[in-house]
């Protein structure tokens, strides 16, 4: 793509195309071509190739101008006939449309502020649509980068309730091995690693799969092989790993000598026999892929695997899917302890990747701006028809002098074309400069990276602008034909008739009810996203800092609790710490948690709730500030013996002792038979994953019970040292020199990153809707000002007759209000059309929310209102001397 | 309307380069002439337009010499002042010179 903007060895081509399409005879282009290149060559080195490639963007453009606007100037006067002007004479397509051009440009090189005025506004329009676009495209309409992407499915296992759970492995074996619509079905599983490098630890995520994935992603490793058959066997001798494609790069400088290296991950060495292939990241972080053995200990009711598929060329989703949920249905009732009532499904993976989500936000932003294209349209289609107005002495005599009607409008319509290609060309700069920026902000959405500037979104902004032009240019070309040569040449006044005023009341009503749905829909937005800052977490985020840390392996899990233990002990006695803890849960993080079944002791499965659970260590609600509701938390003393303790929720007490008292209360886990466990103490619920997501039953039990080696701690502090981070390493690290640590955070700005997508929308769309609103009040106010203009003659009758100025006012106000007042009522109908499309991006808002409807319409019809009194107004100042003949 | 006789100022200053030029008078060459010696900055989109207008008045004749990897495989395209070429030079520095003439004393004062 590059070499044709700018970048490539020489000029940019694109450039080049341009003047060989411009200089027509062969000698003379090459010359100026060839010596347009030295210049460059020259700029490029002594200055640089950015440089140059600008300056030659600008230099050929202007040459071009140039030796079009030369062309039609020396269009040689047919001989023998001083009559017909040039512009308007029969000749060839090819050349007339050359001419036509030719004198476009020159009308519109009159007027250069009208004509940049114009084009700017477009290149904006234009600009920002062809960015989301470009954002749409590369996220939801582009193929993954894998071969026959529609035929890759993820499957998942439903809980009873239809909840969608990863795969447990000895289902994951049976699908497997009984699914015959696929060709493969591949499973991975991550999780932490520490990994070495150059002495220090740090926290990895590794991707255990077979080279199943490969068959069936289609894909093979960019470099070295992929894992072979035996590896895929448990404790297989040798172990071995792929690198994932960013991590060669930033580990390991992209050498290609990596191969056959060992690197120390865990407590084991493993050795690198491949580097993935980009796009792979697309299945989740992972930085280093290794081999996954079968665990033959593996539980039914384990679910960890996320499971990819292909489909069979000659099978169809649907048939694969009942296939699929037969087997289901088979599990359930071989294993009825684990798999009862379960059922399970194969989905598109672009789907499951995508996310419908993501899918409707870029369509909504889309159409907001096609919305704000169409807009836009209207108020330079009105701008231009003033301009025409103003010109009809022109076409009076170009009609006179023997111009077809149909030679004016092709003019009319070259001048708008014209117009939006220039508005064009400044939408893909704006393009150009912008998609960069946006592809680096690749938390907002998934596969953000791959946002380029391509042919498509040319493609797209060429087309948005030639259907621009043309819409444009459409109005005035038609007012046009309505002329009479006789009239236009005699009267002043004109762009009276019927039909053109006819067509402004549209525009006013059009503008209105556009920037009306456009409003509504922003404000429906905002306040959806002020309800979602508004959710009280449950928690005090301020002042509490997170870093997740990886334990090294012990000699028994029961060493961890007192290990745990003695660094919180010490942490807690660093300055500016006022309170320290350990948990499960990573605090406003979207990726996939682990969820239970949890029910009371006589309760049938299908009573089960699902519950989040985390493990947490003593003073846990302390430095949280959870509050805690009745009974009592874990405390300092381990819980050694006796029965197992759990801490609940209050949404999960109400749920399942609807009518009683929680504490003291016994719960049972994953089944029927599962373990019990008896209610301590009763917690406020937390909403720690995204405030719009529906707050979960959740379920607390004692690290001491459920030992992990990987945690977050939690500081809670008060005004921390600049180098705490350093001091928590350290002191992590005195208990357990081999504890690999993440970054320490801050949980209150990790609450505000994980609102940075749902604040997009709003404030993209805000910002379309204030662009709306200003752009229509003009446009109000600009037709209303013409009108006024254009009636000039007509009121100055009426006040010679003695017609008084406020009863003309108050005729060209009442006009006005009907228009906008229809304007308001069609936006507001629209919007409660529109917004039923995005209601599922609503947070606790109605889409047809009374209050929005109101405020907004009142504040479109003000703005509207203004726009035509201020001009309305004007009337009166009209001199009917001055007006009308003497 | 007829094609005049007598060259424009610049069509002047574009023969007079060329000819200072001699045989390397080609586009580039011939606008850093007109930069250097007449001190006037001069756009692409002129001096191409006046060389191809005068070429097709006869007054210039062009041609493409050997492809240069310097300049993208194109040739350059070197340009001579032809017979009428030099011939309208000589008038108009006539006509000029008849004007001038008798008015030294008026010119030289200011």
């Amino acid at each position: 793509m590059t070499p044709w903007f700018g970048g490539g060895d020489g000029p940019p081509k694109l450039a080049e195309m341009l003047l060989r399409l411009v200089v027509k005879d062969p000698e003379s282009r090459e010359g100026i071509l060839g010596d347009l290149w030295e210049e460059y060559c020259e700029a490029a080195s002594q200055r640089s190739p950015r440089y140059a490639t600008r300056w030659y963007w600008w230099s050929a453009i202007r040459l071009a101008f140039r030796y079009v606007t030369a062309r039609t100037q020396r269009m040689p006067l047919p001989q023998g006939s001083g009559t017909v002007i040039p512009a308007l004479r029969r000749g060839g397509t090819v050349t007339s449309v050359a001419r036509d051009v030719g004198y476009a440009a020159r009308g519109l090189g009159r007027s250069p502020r009208f004509s940049a005025a114009v084009a700017l506004t477009l290149g904006l329009g234009l600009g920002a649509s062809a960015t989301i676009f470009g954002v749409f495209d590369a996220v939801v309409l582009q193929p993954m980068p894998f071969p026959g992407p529609d035929r890759l499915v993820r499957l998942s296992q439903l809980t009873p309730r239809g909840v969608d759970f990863q795969v447990s492995q000895p289902d994951f074996v049976d699908f497997r091995d009984r699914a015959s619509g696929l060709v493969d079905l591949a499973a991975v599983q991550t999780q932490e690693v520490a990994f070495e490098s150059d002495g220090a630890l740090e926290r990895l995520t590794a991707g255990l799969t077979t080279s199943a994935l490969f068959r069936v992603l289609e894909v093979r490793p960019a470099l070295g092989r992929s894992f072979s058959e035996p590896e895929g066997v448990p404790r297989a001798g040798s172990r071995t790993a792929i690198l994932s494609s960013h991590l060669w790069v930033e580990r390991f400088e992209a050498d290609r000598d990596v191969l056959g290296r060992t690197v120390r991950l865990d407590d084991g060495l493993f050795v690198v026999i491949g580097v993935m292939p980009r796009g792979l990241e697309l299945l989740g972080d992972v930085d280093v892929w290794l081999p996954r053995g079968a665990d033959p200990l593996a539980q039914r009711d384990d679910h960890r695997l996320q499971v990819y598929g292909r489909l069979r060329d000659e099978v169809h989703l649907l048939d694969a899917r009942e296939a699929i949920a037969a087997i289901a249905i088979d599990l359930g009732e071989s294993h009825p302890a684990s798999n009862a009532g379960w059922s399970a499904q194969l989905a598109p993976l672009t789907d499951f990747l995508v996310g419908a989500q993501v899918r409707l936000v870029t369509v909504t932003l889309l159409s907001a701006l096609g919305l704000l294209l169409l807009l836009i349209g209207a108020n330079i289609s009105n701008l231009l028809m003033a301009r025409t107005t103003g010109r009809q002495r022109e076409f009076g005599v170009r009609s006179a002098l023997g111009a077809g009607r149909w030679s004016v409008v092709r003019l009319l319509l070259a001048e708008s074309v014209l117009l939006s290609l220039m508005g064009a060309v400044a939408g893909v700069a704006l393009a150009y400069g912008l998609l960069p920026v946006v592809a680096r902000q690749p938390e907002l959405v998934p596969r953000m990276s791959d946002v380029a500037f391509d042919w498509r979104v040319l493609t797209f902004a060429m087309v948005a602008s030639a259907v621009e032009g043309l819409g444009i240019g459409l109005g005035p070309a038609l007012q046009s034909t309505r002329w009479s040569v006789q009239r236009a040449l005699t009267e002043t006044g004109g762009g009276t008739s019927r039909a053109a005023r006819r067509y402004r009341d549209v525009l006013v009503v059009g503008q209105v009810s556009m920037a009306m749905t456009l409003l509504v829909s922003a404000s429906l937005l905002v306040k959806s996203f002020r309800q979602l800052q508004r959710v009280d977490p449950g928690f005090r985020t301020q002042e509490l800092l997170a870093v997740e840390v990886q334990l090294s392996s012990p000699g028994s899990p029961l060493e961890l609790p007192g290990r745990v233990e003695e660094m919180l002990s010490n942490l807690r006695t660093l300055p500016g710490v006022r309170a320290a803890a350990g948990t499960s849960m990573r605090f406003f993080d979207l990726s996939p948690r682990t969820f239970t079944m949890l029910g009371r002791m006589d309760a049938a499965l299908d009573d089960y709730v699902t519950a989040d659970w985390r493990i947490v260590t003593p003073r846990y609600f302390e430095t949280t500030e959870v509050p805690v509701r009745a009974g009592r938390v874990f405390d300092d003393r381990l819980e050694a013996s006796g029965e197992a303790e759990v801490v609940v929720g209050e949404a999960l007490a109400n749920s399942l002792w609807p009518d009683e008292d929680a504490l003291g209360q016994r719960l049972r886990w994953e089944a029927p038979e599962g373990i019990a466990t008896r209610v301590v103490g009763v917690v406020g619920d937390v909403s720690d994953v995204h405030p719009g997501l529906p707050q979960v039953a959740s379920a607390y039990v004692p690290y001491a019970r459920v030992p992990t080696r990987r945690l977050t701690l939690l500081l809670r502090t008060d005004s921390p040292p600049p180098d705490l981070a350093a001091a928590v390493g350290r002191t992590v690290r005195e208990v357990d020199r081999g504890a690999a640590l993440a970054e320490l955070r801050d949980v209150g700005e990790r609450y505000v990153d994980v609102l940075a997508v749902d604040r997009l929308l709003p404030t993209l769309l805000a910002v379309v809707a204030a662009i709306a609103v200003v752009l229509s009040g003009l446009g109000v106010y600009g037709l209303v000002a013409f009108t006024v203009a254009r009636r000039g003659h007509e009121i100055g009758i009426r006040m010679a007759l003695g017609g008084r100025p406020g009863a003309i006012v108050a005729m060209l106000f009442g006009h006005g209000v009907r228009l906008v007042s229809a304007g308001v009522v069609m936006g507001a109908l629209a919007a409660a059309a529109v917004s039923r499309t995005f209601a599922s991006l609503l947070f606790e808002t109605e889409p047809t929310d009374l209050s929005t409807y109101v405020g907004v319409g009142a504040f479109v019809a003000v703005v509207g209102l203004i726009a035509t009194y201020v001009p309305s107004r004007r009337a009166t100042h009209v001199e009917p001397t001055r007006v009308l003949p003497t | 309307m007829g094609t005049s006789k007598f060259l424009g100022e610049f069509e002047q200053m574009v023969l007079l380069a060329i000819l200072h030029l001699g045989d390397e008078a080609y586009g580039r060459a011939i606008r850093r002439e007109l930069e250097d010696r007449a001190s006037r900055t001069v756009t692409h989109g002129a001096s191409y337009i006046t060389l191809d207008r005068m070429v097709s008045k006869g007054l210039l004749e062009s041609e493409l010499r050997e492809p240069d990897p310097g300049r993208g495989g194109r040739a350059r395209r070197y340009f001579r002042v032809t017979p009428s070429g030099l011939s309208a030079l000589k008038e108009s520095r006539a006509a000029l010179q008849n004007l001038w003439k008798g008015l030294e004393a008026i010119l030289e004062e200011t």
